[in-house]
């Protein structure tokens, strides 16, 4: 499927093209020939075919979990292994006829299958205790279905039982589950070997960063948020000082893997500094408004979360990584919001705070224009 | 960044080992709880209410046994940790439990007595014998032989000290089995 609008824009692009010579007539057809030949518009169809698998899925896990009785167990597993066997006989057919999309929708639906099988032997056996292993093993058939079948909706499938999988062993014992980062390493590997869906990376990207803030929760019993605020402001700085090494040495273009990971590794820092400021289990910061949730002075912490946040603004904006600005403009607005609930009570510090603050900020972007208008006048000069 | 995708050279071929591989991993699932089912010694253990107020839960009972409750011992941290139970018949035919529970496998165990492997966590030993699933609706009749304490568990044990549910017995009589295939 075409990335959105890039049809549309083509067509426009073209036709400005051709009129400057840039292009031929014959030249023109040929290209748009190409692209509707590549990027098969199917409209809804595939998008309705994978919806649908999604609700066969829970149809069948709610058929498992019913435990009709009035047919014999064992022959309930027959029909769910035959319907995967169905399934993916179905998904190659549609591969042999060339149609990737709809063989997304039997895939989808092949590995829901093995999921609701895995649930019926559990059920058929009574075994209790381990919900965890049982989603490890689901998770595993939905990689093996992502990397051999090239498979979009395997893969977002996989990487949402990962979140489940180090979701549930992280509730079980309240430790840090190391073991998520070999399979969260595998997941990458597959994808990055494999597909290269842009989605799917982000998507895995967004599940170490989920794994990581809640190593804070679970590190130091609950207090191991410097941890996680020291990995997301590594990542962050590594990503923008040696990003076209990174780049490089991954062997993609210029920003393609460092600029989301700066992203993702803003977004950890501030998970980290925010948890460390207001997330109180132990009762510290009630007693004292000033100070931060881990012990330190909340002045000192919110200062420097507030400078992390506005150099990545800064950053963002110089290298064109509107990610990177929108995230610290939003970073930036939940830290101002808890600073003014933790602070509320003392109004007139509060406002003193915020008045200096503000004024600090307006002083920032009055430097900034500055700035910005002496490198254009620079640019103009040379 | 964004390969093209979808084009498979050998789709068959690929469909086939993704299917295969599935279908292998529930087959060894069936497998292994079979080999405890049908190689293992069964033993019978009293069950016991576990929460008088909720036993109840969806579409599975939850079974508690004397066993479940250990002494925190001062290796069990929060992380899972084995723990090892020695059962030996009574004089009612039920199973209990002889002495303490153990991190590691016991080095003697009694004549007719076997030994029971399972994960403790706090002071909760699990042995993978605790839900027994019911067809919906038929909960509360369990409950209510729980909490009249009239049910015992017929378990299977392999050499290794795995556990297996087979079935439930209602009065010493069995019921509530069905075949494992």
């Amino acid at each position: 499927v075409a990335p959105l609008g890039y049809r549309k824009r083509l067509e426009a692009d073209l036709v400005r093209w051709a009129e400057a010579g840039h292009v031929s007539p014959q030249g023109q057809r040929a290209i748009l020939a190409d692209v509707a030949a590549r990027y098969q518009n199917l409209g809804i169809a595939p998008v309705l075919a994978v919806l649908g698998a999604v609700l066969l899925c829970f149809g069948v896990m709610l058929f498992v979990a019913s435990n009709w009785q009035d047919m014999p167990r064992i022959a309930r597993l027959g029909v769910l292994v035959a319907g995967l066997w169905a399934a993916y006989a179905t998904a190659g057919w549609f591969h042999a006829r060339r149609q990737p999309a709809f063989a997304e929708a039997a895939t989808l639906f092949g590995v829901g299958l093995f999921g609701a099988a895995i649930m019926l032997v559990g059920q058929l056996y009574n075994l209790s205790s381990d919900p965890a292993a049982g989603v490890l093993l689901w998770l595993g058939g939905a990689a093996l279905a992502a990397g051999l079948l090239r498979s979009k909706a395997a893969t977002v499938a996989a990487v949402a039982l990962a979140g489940l999988w180090t979701t549930l062993e992280l509730n079980q014992t309240n430790e840090p589950h190391w073991w998520f980062l070999a399979v969260w390493a595998a997941l990458f590997a597959l994808q990055w070997l494999t597909l290269r869906w842009r989605p799917g990376l982000h998507l895995t990207a967004m599940l170490l960063a989920y794994w990581l803030i809640a190593l804070g929760y679970v590190l130091n019993g609950g207090q191991g948020h410097e941890v996680v605020a020291i990995i997301g402001l590594a990542v962050l700085g590594l990503s923008l000082l040696g990003g076209p090494a990174i780049d490089q040495g991954m062997g993609t273009h210029d920003g393609a893997l460092s600029r989301p990971a700066a992203a993702y590794g803003l977004t950890v820092a501030f998970a980290g500094l925010f948890a460390m400021q207001f997330i109180d289990w132990s009762g510290f910061s009630y007693a004292t408004p000033w100070m931060a949730a881990n012990g330190m002075p909340l002045a000192f912490l919110a200062a420097f979360a507030l400078a992390v946040l506005l150099a990545s603004a800064w950053v963002g904006v110089q290298r064109n990584m509107p990610a990177l600005t929108w995230l610290a403009y939003i970073g930036f607005s939940l830290e101002i919001v808890a600073l003014y609930f933790r602070t509320l009570g003392t109004l007139l510090d509060t406002s003193l705070f915020f008045l200096v603050a503000g004024g600090l900020v307006c002083a920032l972007a009055a430097l900034a224009w500055w700035l910005h208008g002496r490198a254009a006048a620079e640019g103009a000069v040379t | 960044m964004s390969r093209m995708t979808g084009m498979l050279r050998r789709p068959w071929a690929l469909v086939a080992v993704v299917a295969a591989l599935q279908t292998a991993a529930l087959g060894w699932m069936v497998f292994d709880r079979n080999r405890i089912l049908s190689s293992g010694t069964e033993v019978v253990l009293p069950v016991i209410p576990v929460d008088p107020r909720s036993l109840f839960q969806g579409d599975y009972v939850r079974l508690g046994y004397t066993i479940n409750q250990v002494q925190q011992s001062a290796d069990a941290r929060v992380t899972r940790t084995p723990v090892y139970v020695v059962l030996s018949k009574g004089a009612d035919g039920t199973w209990g439990p002889v002495g303490e529970p153990s991190v590691q496998w016991p080095k003697a165990v009694p004549q007719g007595a076997l030994v029971l492997a399972g994960t403790q966590q706090w002071s909760q030993a699990t042995f993978g014998i605790e839900t027994f699933f019911v067809p919906e609706g038929k909960g509360p009749e369990l409950e209510k032989l729980i909490g009249d304490k009239k049910l015992s568990a017929a378990v299977r044990v392999d050499a290794s000290g795995r556990a297996a549910l087979a079935g439930l017995l209602v009065d010493g009589q069995p019921a509530y089995r069905e075949p494992w295939y």
